[in-house]
């Protein structure tokens, strides 16, 4: 006769539930151990994630192209760029030669910028809180607040100088040409980003995609710049001569390499790190109470008995470690700041593989000869 | 029901404490092994329970040779599991034997009233005398099943009342096979036979 191995399985759990404080050492170890260097790494993307959308918004995937002839860039075939993948928004922009007024502001002369209808992506950058309407003119967020003016606000414009009649033409008819100088209210749209950059300031409004315009915008995901980067100088050839394309932000000496930092981040192997302290704690912990699992031998234990003991404990502990871990992780992290959308799995993931590495120790731990049982007993 | 033929050990590379020793267990015998502290007697024990291997020789019983039977042991230091109540420490003697954990709390119930702590089946065994400790540690070996019961020096650490009581239940045990390493003559006199370990060899 010999271990059912129910049981055997069974003692391993009773021994964790009456183990008082060693079985609580092991359990507050394993779930501490799961919990750092999960809200520790979730801190850490999330800080990058942070940093990368605001170079992002900043223009820090964005391309320029520019062309040398008379029309500047196709506006055409700068939009149709949208219907690439990788492209995330797409659109170019021209700036009028006059200027004009408006009533929120009557000494301040504004530029006018004309943009084609994928500009406003960018105008409100990537994950803008809510899609510009047609209709709608961009103000920089500066002037928006030096002119008093919030999202959705109205503004008249009131005097133009200098246009060209016809020079600007919105889609809905915004005349300089056949009723200069005054428009209906305009609402605003504030453009929370300074993608565009210092290049284009004034009122942005929208025009058919028609002609040619001053420069094509092209904001890309990661993956997609350096390909776009070689390809767009063709794509936006015209008159037999290539466009020229610029970064929107020059990657100089300070350039943030975002996916190697993610990459190089040193909270990357902290889960790995954790596993192998609880799993030297574990073993640790085998190697104190060895003279308890020789007081099992004499009980009729052999190694699948102790296997299937201290695998039950193990799988008390990390069941344990999982759930307690993983809750607390997300509740810390998220009270840190982290969204609980992205912690979540990130946690899962990390505590799943601290566990993993522990478990690479407690199956060690089997494999670990019982020493001699003999001397084992005698240290009791 | 236990033959040792011609076995020697020794510990880490030392020389034999045990040379060339010759043992019969008859079943059913109370059997003492009497000898000077480090002549081998719990080495020998060990050999007999299996929890350690000779360097030379065999130990046989009726299941062949390497075969030993099923054991309980009842050691000098009270080996029980600390954190658990004195039930509990009963009844992972019978798991031993095959049963289910209900089964065991019943069969362990029956020997701590056997032992005389029927009344203290849930008390945590950390709080108990040494006598009514070991007491636990018989009543684990008499709930299992084991043929042999080993015991190395069992009243070692009693007064002399408590080995009496002690000696009582355990060597009163019907139908088991004992084998029990002592110093103490008293407890030798309570066996059917008596071998002394001397210079690694058993004499009458």
């Amino acid at each position: 006769m010999r271990w059912l191995r129910s049981e055997a399985a069974g003692e391993g759990l009773r021994s964790v539930w009456y183990g008082r404080g060693i079985a609580v050492a092991l359990l507050l170890s394993a779930t501490w151990g799961a919990i750092v260097p999960a809200v520790l790494d979730a801190v850490m993307v999330q800080a990058l994630v942070d940093d990368e959308r605001a170079w992002v918004a900043a223009g820090g995937r964005v391309l320029v192209a520019t062309h040398a002839s008379s029309d500047g860039v196709d506006r055409r075939r700068c939009e149709q760029l949208g219907n690439l993948e990788g492209v995330i928004a797409v659109g170019s922009l021209s700036r009028s030669e006059g200027t004009v007024r408006t009533t929120s502001a009557p000494s301040d002369n504004v530029a006018l910028v004309s943009l084609t209808p994928g500009a406003w992506q960018l105008l409100g950058g990537v994950g803008a809180r809510r899609s510009p309407l047609a209709a709608d003119v961009g103000v920089l967020a500066a002037r928006a607040e030096r002119w008093g003016l919030r999202d959705g606000s109205y503004i008249v414009l009131s005097e133009t100088e200098g246009l060209a009649p016809g020079s600007v033409r919105g889609d809905r008819g915004l005349g300089t040409s056949d009723a200069p100088g005054v428009t209906d209210p305009l609402r605003v749209f504030v453009v929370p980003s300074g993608l565009i950059g210092e290049e284009f300031s004034g009122l942005f409004l929208r025009v058919a995609p028609e002609g040619g315009a001053d420069a094509c915008y092209v904001a890309l995901g990661a993956r997609y710049y350096e390909p776009m980067r070689e390809a767009l100088p063709a794509i936006l050839a015209s008159e037999g001569e290539p466009a020229q394309v610029a970064e929107r932000l020059h990657r100089g000496a300070f350039f943030e390499d975002y996916a190697s930092r993610y990459e190089a981040r040193a909270t990357r192997w902290g889960a790995a790190g954790a596993g192998v302290v609880i799993g030297a704690v574990w073993l640790f912990v085998g190697w104190a109470r060895r003279s308890v699992r020789a007081l099992y031998v004499t009980l009729g234990f052999e190694r699948r008995e102790l296997i299937y003991f201290q695998g039950a404990e193990w799988a008390v502990v990390a069941a344990f470690a999982v759930v307690v871990g993983w809750g607390s992780a997300v509740l810390i992290a998220s009270a840190l700041g982290v969204p609980v959308v992205d912690v979540a799995p990130s946690a899962a993931r990390s505590i799943v593989g601290t566990l993993l590495v522990a478990s690479g120790f407690v199956c060690v731990g089997f494999l670990m000869p019982v020493r001699s049982v003999v001397e084992d007993l005698k240290d009791r | 029901m236990l033959r040792v033929k011609g076995i020697s050990h020794g510990y880490q590379g030392g020389p034999d404490i045990l040379v060339d020793l010759n043992l019969e267990v008859f079943e059913g015998e109370r059997l003492a092994v009497m000898g000077p502290s480090g002549s081998g007697k719990s080495t020998l024990l060990a050999i007999l329970g299996g929890l350690a291997r000779p360097r030379r020789g065999s130990v046989s019983s009726r299941r062949g040779e390497g075969g030993i039977p099923s054991v309980a042991w009842v050691l000098q230091t009270v080996n029980v599991l600390s954190d658990r109540s004195v039930i509990d420490n009963v009844a992972v003697g019978a798991l031993g034997g095959g049963c289910r954990w209900r089964e065991a709390l019943s069969v362990a119930r029956r020997e701590l009233h056997r032992v005389g702590l029927g009344d203290r089946e849930s008390v945590a065994v950390r709080v108990l005398s040494g006598g009514e400790a070991q007491r636990v540690v018989i009543a684990r070996a008499l709930a299992s099943s084991a043929e042999l019961i080993l015991a190395d020096e069992p009243t070692g650490q009693l007064d002399a009342r408590t080995t009496d009581e002690v000696l009582d239940i355990l060597l009163g045990a019907h139908g088991r096979t004992i084998v029990v390493v002592t110093h103490d003559v008293s407890v030798a006199a309570r066996c059917d036979r008596t071998l002394h370990l001397v210079d690694g060899q058993l004499v009458p």
